[in-house]
């Protein structure tokens, strides 16, 4: 029971933490007065409120917990502590859609919907070259990785070909995108995604009992009465769609996926049932918190966020890694 | 006649162009406590895959009380049959008790938690497995012999009528080497079918009820210990002069090789 008490106490505390990021995001340098009050005018904050902020927030929550979630997903069947959604080349796939779609010039066509188009469409490309690679394995996860990893470094390799035959003043959106970056979604978008982003993470939190049982390995999985083969595939490609989802609204955001499972994992333990949901809320938090970062760190410049959760990820990952030796 | 729990029926079994299994047929009857014995590459461990359904003969068939083991979903087959393999770690710091719990898996109801009934029962397996102290610890930070019978725990939550084992012994020393046998030889008086492949001519000659020596792909011998267990089968099989004795306590024989300099004189 004691162990309940304290796997309670520690998802309230991140929940409350959440919250406190939302209401930082929407609200910095106003008082939650104001903040009600301007919701409900029409000029001023109110409409700042409405048409950035409030949409902003909505997506760097569904881009940060979905990439929490992935992450453990992708660590248990890859049954790599290190793996992250990027891990199967959806990075390099995605930043390949972008780069093309800007070459051939969608994005005057298309306006806002070419970057999460093309992004989404070339991760789901880098997805099923990894998935066929993979079948032929088995799932292996080391052939998984393996093959993830070379996957992207070609989609990479592309995207500096087409980079090297860009116009520079072309590229600067196309790379503030590669960094991760929340400022420049449509918001038509938001009703679009808000589903598309739930449903697969949803689907996900009811497989943690399953994902206990897949980090021991295929064959013991298979002993204890699931079927591998089965959930591998499924998995890996609801987490799959859910990370090109992410990539498409918001560009390339690393380490949320890595460092979000990893400290939950430290504080909660491993069972996945607890982690999966306690990485969603941790994910989500740890992104807006990042975009409140990127937006008023070096006021008025905004940084792309990718640079913010990298930096901030990587040193929190360090000083980890350093304290446990 | 009651069904045999496994009718093994002329089963081939090819990894890619290698054959494996090479036409064995046996049938394992109830509470038999069998081991599988012999050389390195013999077939031991495909035997035991083949038994737990992870590898599918190449030919004939194997029926599990009565059914084509092809026939069990997964799920189904767990419930009946619980299977160590030798490699089964997981990168994650589960606690003890959460590790057991897996082994529920196969009889909790499909959903979100375990539920009560599952933590009582691994419970009751800690209590008779004597590892209620090791409650909270992390699976990985546990000594061989403790993390073998939380391994075994796992299996026994399972509530199976078969235990498969793969040389679960070969890496513990003689003291947690005959603890486990002496766990193994309590839940076969209780009436639970174990099938053990084992590297130590000793213990399968020791403990098991039955002792089956594979060579190449093929059954060599199959019966008890004394008539499985002769020089003649061992030297023909392992291709080392050994020499038997009879074990004073249990009247069981056991094997000693014997070393290239003593051949010469």
């Amino acid at each position: 029971m004691k162990r309940n008490q304290k796997t309670a106490i520690i998802l309230a505390t991140i929940t409350c933490l959440l919250v406190i990021s939302i209401f930082l995001s929407l609200g910095y340098g106003k008082g939650l007065g104001t903040l009600f009050r301007s919701f409900f005018t029409n000029e001023g904050f109110g409409l700042i409120l409405r048409k950035i902020r409030i949409p902003r927030t909505i997506i760097a929550f569904l881009v940060g917990g979905s990439l929490g979630v992935c992450g453990v997903t992708l660590q248990s069947i890859l049954r790599n502590p290190l793996a992250e959604p990027y891990t199967l080349g959806i990075a390099g796939g995605a930043s390949f859609g972008i780069a093309l779609s800007t070459i051939i010039g969608l994005q005057q066509v298309l306006g806002a919907f070419a970057n999460p188009l093309f992004g989404f469409g070339g991760a789901m490309l880098s997805v099923a070259v990894v998935f066929a690679l993979s079948r032929k394995r088995f799932f292996d996860p080391n052939s998984m990785v393996l093959f993830g990893i070379v996957v992207s470094l070609v989609f990479s390799s592309f995207v500096f070909f087409l980079f090297s035959l860009l116009d520079p003043d072309k590229m600067q959106t196309t790379l503030m995108w590669l960094m991760g970056d929340l400022s420049s979604l449509d918001i038509a978008f938001i009703p679009i995604y808000i589903p598309m982003f739930l449903i697969p993470t949803s689907i996900l939190f009811f497989f943690g009992k399953e994902l206990d049982i897949l980090s021991l390995g295929m064959e013991k999985a298979q002993y204890l009465g699931v079927n591998p083969p089965r959930f591998y595939k499924g998995l890996f490609l609801l987490s799959s769609v859910l990370a090109g989802l992410c990539v498409s609204a918001s560009g390339i955001i690393g380490f949320v996926g890595l460092i979000v499972p990893h400290i939950l994992r430290g504080i909660l333990g491993a069972g996945h049932t607890i982690l999966l949901i306690a990485s969603y809320i941790g994910g989500a938090f740890f992104l807006i918190l990042s975009d409140v970062f990127s937006r008023y760190l070096l006021y008025p410049i905004e940084l792309p966020v990718g640079v913010v959760t990298g930096i901030l990820g990587g040193f929190i990952l360090l000083f980890l890694l350093i304290r446990r030796q | 006649m009651e069904n045999p729990l496994f009718a093994v029926n002329n089963i081939v079994f090819h990894y890619d162009h290698h054959r494996a299994i090479d036409d064995i047929t046996f049938t394992v009857n109830n509470g038999e406590f069998i081991g599988i014995i012999g050389p390195n590459g013999a077939g031991k461990s495909t035997i035991l895959r083949l038994l737990a359904g992870f590898l599918r003969p190449t030919k004939g068939f194997i029926a599990f009380s009565g059914r084509n083991l092809n026939e069990y979903d997964r799920r189904e087959l767990a419930q009946n049959i619980a299977t160590l393999p030798q490699a089964a770690d997981t990168p994650f710091s589960f606690t003890v008790e959460e590790f057991i719990l897996m082994g529920r898996y196969p009889h909790a109801p499909q959903g979100f938690l375990y539920g009560k009934k599952e933590f009582e029962f691994v419970e009751y397996i800690m209590e008779t497995m004597e590892i209620s102290h090791l409650h909270g610890r992390g699976v990985n930070t546990l000594s061989e012999g403790e993390r073998q019978k939380v391994s075994l725990s796992q299996c026994l939550a399972q509530d199976p009528k078969v235990l498969l084992l793969d040389e679960p012994v070969s890496h513990l020393d003689i003291r947690h080497q005959i603890q486990t046998f002496d766990v193994l030889e309590k839940l076969h008086n209780e009436g639970l079918t174990i099938i053990i492949v084992l590297h130590d001519l000793n213990l399968a000659s020791e403990f098991c009820s039955r002792v089956m020596l594979i060579s190449k792909g093929r059954i060599h011998a199959d019966g008890d210990s004394e008539s499985v267990l002769t020089f003649q089968n061992i030297e023909k099989v392992y291709d080392t002069v050994v020499i038997v004795k009879e074990n004073p306590l249990s009247g069981k024989p056991f094997v000693v090789p014997v070393s290239r300099k003593y051949l010469e004189k």
